[in-house]
C-alpha cells in the first residue's frame, strides 16, 4: 500500500532525510515518493522577514515582507489564535486574500500562495487580533513542500470605524459625524461640586464657609489631538454669608489668555476695577487666562426680608439661586486663536482654579488651599495677620495653623446655616482633616453619621 | 462728691467695655461669630484639605498594534474621570484626579476593560491578553 509508508524525518542542519519503504538513504535532501520515483527536493533555507502592515480601513489592510529562498511562499492568517495545523506537503490549498474564502488549515485561513512579497487582504473583522504566517516552499512537479523550520509569525490588530476621519473610533466619539470635536469630559464628572469660601483673609472667619457658596460644573470638549476646542462652565451662587460685595472668577493654569478665542456669558457689567482683553479674558494676566465670572455676588442674590445675607438663615426669605453660564472657545471651527492649541492634559481638572476677589479690591484673592495667585494678586497680603503663604515653597493661601479659607467639594452638599461651625455640621470633617485625608475621606456624602442636618441648610 | 464721682468713673469704664466687647464680638454689620472649633484643627503642612486624590496611570504600549482609540476611567455607572484617544503602540504615563470617597474604577481601551481599585494610587494598563 501507497499510504502505509512509514516516514521518519529527521532534521539535521539544513538537510532533511526522508526514508520511505525502500530505506534507501541519501547524502542530499530527498523525497522518495514511491519505489520507481524518487524527486530530489532542496527544502528553503531562508525564512522570510521584516513584517510590515499598512492599514487600509477597519476591514482591510497590506501585509508585506521580504522574502525569504523559496520558490514561493504561503500566507495564512488566523483570528485570535495561533496556527495549529501546518501545511502538508503535496496538499493543494485555494488562496483567497477575501479572509475566510480560502482554504481552512485548522484555524488558519490561506490568503496567498506565490512568489510575491505583500498582499492585500479584506474581510477582516475591525478591532481584532489576527496572527500571520509566511511559509516558504519548494515547488517541485507542480507539489508544493513547506519549510517547518524558517517561517515567518507574526501578529496584528485591525483598526476601529471612524466616520469622520477625525482618528477617533465612532465607539469612543461623542460626536462621530463631526471631525473637530470627539470627547467631552466633564469636571466633577457627577452633577456639581460646591465651593465653599471664607471672606476674611488674610484674618480668620468663622469658619462657617458659607461667606460665598458657588456650585460649579464645567465641560471641556476635545479633539482627536487632544487638543481643547471648547468649555461650558455652570456656576450656580447659592448663597452669600457675609456682607462683603465679593466677586467670583477662576484661573486656568497654565492656560495663556492668547489661547482662547472668545469668552462669553460672564456678568461683569459695570466693573471698574480691572479690564478686559477682546476675547474677554482679564486684561494683564500674562501667565495664565483669567475669567471674571460675575462682579458682585450681591447682584446675583439680593438680600430680601431685611436680613443681612442670603440663603444662609432658615427663617429668611428663600433667594433661590443664580446661574452662569460661560462659553470659552478654543479652537473656533478648526481655527486655533493665535496663541495656538491647548491639550486636554494641560486643561485637566488640575488647571481649574476659582477664587473670590473680596470686596471686589482686585489684589485681595482667595483660593483655594496651595493654589497659586493671579498676576493681580497683591502679594502684599501674604504673610499678614493668620495668612502664612509662602509662595517660594508653592505654598498659598494656608493660616499658620495649616486652615484653608476655601473648600472644593466634588460633588454638591449642604452648606452650614449662618454662625454653626463647619464641624458641627459634617460630624467627621475633623477626623479627616487631622488624618490628613486618610481616615473618612467619603465626610460628605450624605450618608450616616456624616452630618448634622440640623445645623444645614438644605434646599 | 468723691464716691459720686468715683461711681460716674466706674459707670463711664464699663459702659466702655461693654462697647468694647460689643466691637469684638459682633463683626460686619453684625454678623456674629460662633466659636471656633474649626480654628482648632491640626493638620500636616502637606495637606491640601481636597476632596480628590491623584491616580496616575501607566499605559504600557505595543509596537505590533496598530489601533487608536480611546483610554478611559470609568466609574461602575460609567461616569468618566479621565479621558485620552491614545496610540496603541505608544506608551504614556498620566495624573488623573479622582474623588477620593470612589471605591471602583475599570479602565476602557478598544473594547477591552479592566476593573482596579483607585486606593492603590497607580495602575499600569497593559493590551496584551
Amino acid at each position: 500500500m501507497k499510504n502505509q509508508r512509514i516516514i521518519q524525518i529527521f532534521r539535521n542542519s539544513l538537510t532533511i532525510f526522508i526514508i520511505g519503504f525502500a530505506f534507501q538513504v541519501y547524502s542530499q535532501p530527498i523525497f522518495t515518493d514511491n519505489v520507481t520515483d524518487s524527486v530530489s527536493i532542496t527544502y528553503p533555507t531562508v525564512g522570510a522577514s521584516n513584517p510590515n502592515f499598512v492599514y487600509l480601513s477597519p476591514t482591510s489592510l497590506t501585509f508585506k515582507w521580504t522574502s525569504g529562498n523559496g520558490t514561493g511562499r504561503i500566507v495564512l492568517a488566523s483570528l485570535d489564535s495561533t496556527i495549529n495545523v501546518w501545511p502538508a506537503d503535496k496538499a493543494t490549498y485555494t488562496a483567497n486574500s477575501s479572509y475566510g474564502s480560502g482554504s481552512s488549515i485548522g484555524s488558519a485561513k490561506v490568503l496567498y500562495s506565490g512568489n510575491a512579497d505583500s498582499v492585500t487582504v479584506t474581510n477582516l473583522n475591525s478591532n481584532a487580533k489576527y496572527y500571520f504566517w509566511v511559509i516558504e516552499y519548494t515547488t517541485v512537479s507542480t507539489y508544493n513542500y513547506f519549510d517547518t523550520q524558517y517561517f515567518l509569525k507574526t501578529a496584528t490588530y485591525t483598526s476601529l470605524p471612524d466616520l469622520d476621519g477625525d482618528n477617533v473610533p465612532d465607539i469612543d466619539d461623542v460626536f462621530p459625524s463631526d471631525p473637530l470635536r470627539a470627547f467631552v469630559t466633564t469636571y466633577p464628572a457627577v452633577g456639581f461640586g460646591t465651593l465653599l469660601f471664607e471672606d476674611l483673609w488674610p484674618g480668620i472667619g468663622d469658619y462657617d464657609f458659607n461667606d460665598l457658596v458657588v456650585d460649579y460644573n464645567y465641560s471641556v470638549v476635545s479633539n482627536g489631538d487632544n487638543n481643547v476646542v471648547e468649555a461650558d462652565y455652570t456656576f450656580v451662587t447659592r448663597a452669600i454669608g457675609g456682607d462683603l460685595h465679593n466677586a467670583f472668577a477662576f484661573q486656568l493654569d497654565g492656560v495663556q489668555s492668547d489661547k482662547i478665542t472668545t469668552v462669553t456669558g460672564t456678568k461683569t457689567t459695570g466693573v471698574t476695577w480691572t479690564t478686559f482683553n477682546a476675547n474677554g479674558t482679564e486684561f494683564d494676566q500674562p501667565n495664565h487666562a483669567n475669567i471674571i465670572v460675575f462682579k458682585d455676588a450681591y447682584d446675583l442674590l439680593p438680600t430680601s426680608g431685611g436680613y443681612w445675607f442670603v440663603n444662609v438663615d432658615p427663617n429668611a426669605p428663600d433667594v433661590g439661586t443664580d446661574t452662569t453660564k460661560i462659553h470659552l472657545t478654543f479652537i473656533d471651527n478648526g481655527t486655533a486663536p493665535s496663541g495656538g492649541t491647548v491639550s486636554t492634559a494641560i486643561m485637566d481638572a488640575a488647571a481649574f482654579n476659582p477664587y473670590i476677589i473680596v470686596n471686589q479690591q482686585r489684589g485681595k484673592e482667595i483660593h483655594l488651599a496651595n493654589k497659586i495667585p493671579s498676576d493681580k494678586a497683591n502679594l502684599g497680603f501674604f504673610g499678614t495677620v493668620n495668612d502664612n503663604s509662602i509662595p517660594g515653597i508653592g505654598r498659598y493661601y494656608k493660616s499658620y495653623n495649616n486652615l484653608p479659607w476655601a473648600l472644593d467639594i466634588n460633588t454638591s452638599i449642604p452648606y452650614t446655616k449662618e454662625k454653626v461651625d463647619f464641624l458641627q455640621a459634617y460630624l467627621n470633617f475633623s477626623i479627616w482633616a487631622q488624618s490628613n485625608g486618610l481616615t473618612n475621606p467619603d465626610w460628605y456624602i450624605d450618608m450616616p453619621g456624616n452630618r448634622n442636618t440640623s445645623k444645614l441648610i438644605i434646599r | 462728691m468723691n464716691m459720686i464721682r468715683f461711681f460716674i468713673v466706674i459707670g463711664i469704664a464699663l459702659i466702655l467695655m461693654v462697647g468694647a466687647c460689643k466691637r469684638t464680638s459682633i463683626e460686619r454689620n453684625g454678623e456674629i461669630k460662633p466659636q471656633q472649633s474649626f480654628g482648632g484643627l491640626k493638620t500636616s503642612d502637606k495637606f491640601n484639605w481636597n476632596t480628590n486624590s491623584e491616580l496616575m496611570i501607566q499605559f504600557e504600549g505595543n509596537q505590533t498594534d496598530p489601533r487608536i482609540a480611546a483610554l478611559k476611567i470609568l466609574d461602575d455607572n460609567g461616569h468618566i474621570y479621565y479621558q485620552k484617544l491614545q496610540k496603541a503602540k505608544e506608551s504614556f504615563i498620566a495624573k488623573v484626579i479622582i474623588p477620593s470617597h470612589i471605591q471602583n474604577l475599570r479602565w476602557s481601551y478598544a473594547g477591552k476593560f479592566e476593573k482596579f481599585n483607585p486606593k492603590t494610587g497607580k495602575i499600569v494598563v497593559n493590551l496584551q491578553p
